[in-house]
């Protein structure tokens, strides 16, 4: 019975994947995407010693890209989407176990993942065409590949069994995967300025170096580049293929353990209140809303409020003192321009990474909850809403804004040289000040047709098209080709503008 | 509440509907709607489910545009107008569409300010609505904890914090115990006596028959009946009918009277020995039904026009099954 539920589910699922022409665009894309690989080798082979090795190298990386993307959207919501939907009572009701239905809901997201990584085989066997790369190696990365996609799968059912919400499981596997990336830069980093501080001995700054090479290897980020190695003539089964599998099926296993007592109160999932429950109903009731009632309430139950802004700019401000302290003591010259650069760099990637987030969250959470309708009923043009809602979450990126402007005051030289004009006043400044606003668009906009994943998809279809003409022509391409790029890329952040409004008029009505 | 005057009724209709149509892609929901709503009025928006209620309504409170014919609210015209439509309707849609993790004071309050009411009379209209509505005591309550008839309160007390001219109530008693059903009644009723407009849309027509002034019944996006509660009552289907009152059980007897010239149909009513006799209005009249009763042997005890009960008259006026 169970297994028959599963294999349902699994049908279910393949049959819905089968029948959307999104899964079949997607593989489309993809299959131009590598295809323009090949069109970039082909155009300067002459430049090329191994012209089917770069072509599968760059193939891996997109791949891993993608598997690292749909770890953050496609894999973390497979338990969490039955929570929300209200749907997975009647799962159990239906006589699924819960091994079952972590199997059913799991097995058709890899299986459409593999689907996706057969699109390029005949492009692999190109690759060993063009030379420079053989079949083991191609074997090799595969492998690598589908291992860090079981591990995906089961962090996914983890994640997505113990939160109650897919904003959440999402979040944690970006949380846990930055963890993995960054770990064995910041232990090479620890043990190189210990070291040179005499904090430590070598003995323990090799040990320091290790742990980063032994975390870099168990995912695809350092495996790949020793499968790519010239020459290469090991095993497929490396190190990360089995940390890989064996992590993803404990991750598995413990998914299926927990399960029981992490979906046994199925509830209707409801808004948060944030920052604003730590006052009293009471309290807050005192309080009234502002004249501008759209900013009042997006900035108070979006954003969290005055206690959100004081909080994180209290955390921003105690993290860059440790980071000023930490620059004044490595650094002898030239102090307060380091401690001033790394406060607005830091910063400005702060904002760079809140902006999408909160303006993405805004119109989603009302579709969400199924408040918009309620909101374009007022006597405001839509645009006037709109701006509200932004201006709403507006007051989040103070924090950042105000420790960005004391590293300008304390740096102002390089805030001038390095940010001001290299921005500003060059056209290659602009370029990407325009891709970014398209990214934001684009984010936006996909807020509004998709229920998760806008920010990592509009990310990628931003960023990978940059990668590809930055690794082509970019570089070297002269201002006037930067220039009508950049003016096509406003044009396009306008018409996706338009887009926008459209589609909030349209999902008013729905 | 500290009532209002009624506002003096006025002879224009608060809703002008003149053919209309909609389709979402190739699904035609509306077609050819035409109706008024008399200003002041209680007015029911009866059909089944799909029926095209939903559409009609949005389309009045200008959640969607016409895409044939016009929709006029107090004479303006919603397609070009809808700002100033806005601010005199009130529209509560089918589902909870709430800020839930707001308290109903806060909820209340962001609304009042996002019509653009000053602060001093907000606090004096949501003091008002929430003793219209009786949720002065759960004023601090988050929206999340209340039960399904409270938020409902909640929900009609937010349309009603701009005071608006026509209130449209999309299934406001669905899902509603029979007490909070009760209740809300009231509540409109109070509402109707302040001189408000209310268009209630419903798919069971006998809890609006009580309430409401007049009625439209709406199928498969066609209009099928618009007019006044009595009106429907005595509304004919196809044929003139009479319920005829026999001294003995019919037996043999009822079938030599269908058999007779003009006779359309002779139909048991359930739970008496009584018939409802169908005619053909251009070969008899009701004197003639009576004589081609007694000319097939029935002793007549009773012979009145039929009025159909409501749920008969629906069932008569709207096709079977759903779309």
């Amino acid at each position: 019975m169970a297994a028959r539920g599963t294999f349902a589910l699994v049908e279910r699922a393949m049959r819905v994947d089968t029948r959307l022409a999104r899964t079949h665009l997607i593989r489309l894309g993809f299959a131009l995407l590598i295809l323009l690989f090949v069109v970039q080798v082909q155009l300067g082979i002459a430049n090329y010693n191994a012209p089917g090795r770069d072509v599968f190298r760059s193939m891996c990386w997109v791949n891993f890209f993608l598997l690292n993307l749909a770890g953050v959207s496609f894999f973390s919501t497979v338990i969490t989407e039955e929570k929300e939907e209200l749907t997975l009572g009647l799962l159990r009701m239906a006589g699924i176990s819960p091994v079952g239905i972590l199997l059913g809901k799991v097995t058709p997201r890899l299986l459409g993942v593999i689907l996706l990584l057969s699109v390029q085989l005949p492009f692999t066997i190109l690759a060993i065409t063009l030379g420079g790369v053989s079949i083991d190696q191609i074997f090799a990365a595969y492998v690598a590949l589908l291992a860090f996609a079981v591990l995906m799968a089961g962090l996914g059912a983890f994640l997505s069994t113990v939160c109650a919400r897919s904003s959440l499981a999402a979040s944690l596997t970006t949380a846990t995967l930055a963890t993995v990336f960054i770990t064995p830069y910041i232990l090479r980093d620890a043990g190189r300025e210990m070291h040179r501080a005499k904090d430590i001995s070598v003995t323990t700054r090799e040990a320091l170096y290790e742990a980063a090479e032994t975390v870099e290897q168990t995912t695809p980020l350092g495996s790949l580049d020793v499968i790519l190695t010239t020459g290469f003539n090991s095993s497929p089964l490396s190190f990360q293929v089995i940390v890989d599998l064996s992590f993803g099926a404990v991750l598995f296993l413990l998914a299926w353990a927990l399960f029981d007592v992490s979906t046994r109160n199925e509830a209707v999932s409801t808004p948060a209140r944030g920052m604003m429950a730590l006052f009293s109903k009471r309290v807050a009731s005192q309080s009234r809303v502002w004249n501008h009632a759209i900013v009042w309430k997006d900035f108070n139950f979006l954003t969290g409020g005055v206690t959100a802004v004081v909080i994180k700019l209290l955390a921003y401000s105690i993290l860059m003192g440790a980071m000023s302290m930490m620059i004044s003591k490595r650094v002898r010259t030239d102090v307060t321009d380091n401690v001033g650069s790394t406060l607005m760099a830091s910063m400005l990637t702060a904002l760079i990474v809140e902006i999408p987030i909160y303006l993405s969250r805004s119109f989603r959470e009302e579709l969400r909850w199924q408040t918009w309708s309620c909101l374009t009923l007022l006597p405001k043009s839509m645009t006037r809403v709109a701006l509200g809602k932004l201006a709403g979450v507006a007051p989040a990126f103070l924090p950042a804004i105000i420790v960005f402007t004391v590293g300008a005051f304390i740096a102002p030289r390089f805030f001038e040289n390095y940010l001001f004009k290299r921005i500003f006043l060059r056209e290659d400044g602009w370029y990407w000040v325009l891709q970014y606003i398209l990214a934001v668009h684009v984010i936006v906009m996909l807020s509004l047709v998709v229920k998760w994943g806008a920010v990592p998809f509009g990310i990628s279809v931003v960023v990978v098209p940059n990668v590809i003409f930055m690794a082509t022509v970019g570089r070297n391409a002269p201002d006037a080709i930067l220039v009508t790029i950049g003016v096509c890329t406003f044009l396009m952040a306008l018409f996706l503008q338009w887009l926008i409004i459209r589609q909030l008029k349209i999902l008013a009505a729905t | 509440m500290t009532s209002p005057a009624p506002k003096p009724a006025s002879n224009e209709p608060a809703v002008v509907l003149r053919g209309v149509q909609h389709s979402f892609r190739k699904f035609k929901a509306l077609v050819d709607i035409n109706f008024d709503v008399p200003s002041q009025s209680l007015h029911g928006f009866v059909g089944p489910n799909g029926a095209g209620k939903t559409t009609v309504l949005k389309l009045i409170c200008t959640l969607l545009r016409p895409q044939t014919g016009t929709v006029k609210v107090f004479g303006r015209d919603v397609a070009t107008d809808y700002l100033e439509v806005r601010r005199r309707l009130g529209f509560m849609p089918d589902h909870f569409s709430m800020y839930r993790q707001m308290t109903v004071y806060e909820y209340l309050d962001f609304f009042a300010a996002a019509y653009g009411l000053p602060l001093e009379t907000r606090t004096r209209v949501l003091d008002d609505v929430l003793e219209l509505t009786d949720m002065g005591g759960r004023r601090s309550d988050l929206i999340n904890g209340l039960s399904r008839g409270m938020q409902q309160r909640v929900g009609l007390a937010r349309v009603l914090v701009n005071d608006p001219d026509i209130l449209l109530l999309d299934e406001p008693a669905s899902g509603l115990d029979p007490r909070a059903r009760i209740e809300l009644m009231d509540v409109l009723r109070a509402l109707r006596s302040m001189g408000k407009t209310i268009i209630i849309s419903s798919h069971i027509l006998s809890e609006l028959a009580e309430l409401c002034d007049s009625v439209t019944i709406i199928d498969r996006g066609t209009i099928r009946y618009c007019g006044t509660m009595q009106g429907l009552l005595d509304h004919q289907a196809d044929y003139p009918t009479y319920r005829l009152t026999p001294a003995e059980p019919l037996n043999g007897l009822r079938e030599k009277l269908s058999q007779a010239t003009g006779i359309i149909s002779v139909e048991e009513v359930e739970g008496s020995s009584d018939v409802r006799v169908a005619f053909d209005p251009e070969q008899l009249d009701s004197n003639g039904v009576l004589r081609a009763a007694m000319n097939a042997g029935i002793t007549v005890t009773g012979f009145a026009r039929a009025q159909r009960h409501l749920n008969q008259a629906f069932m008569d006026l709207t096709e079977k099954g759903v779309r």
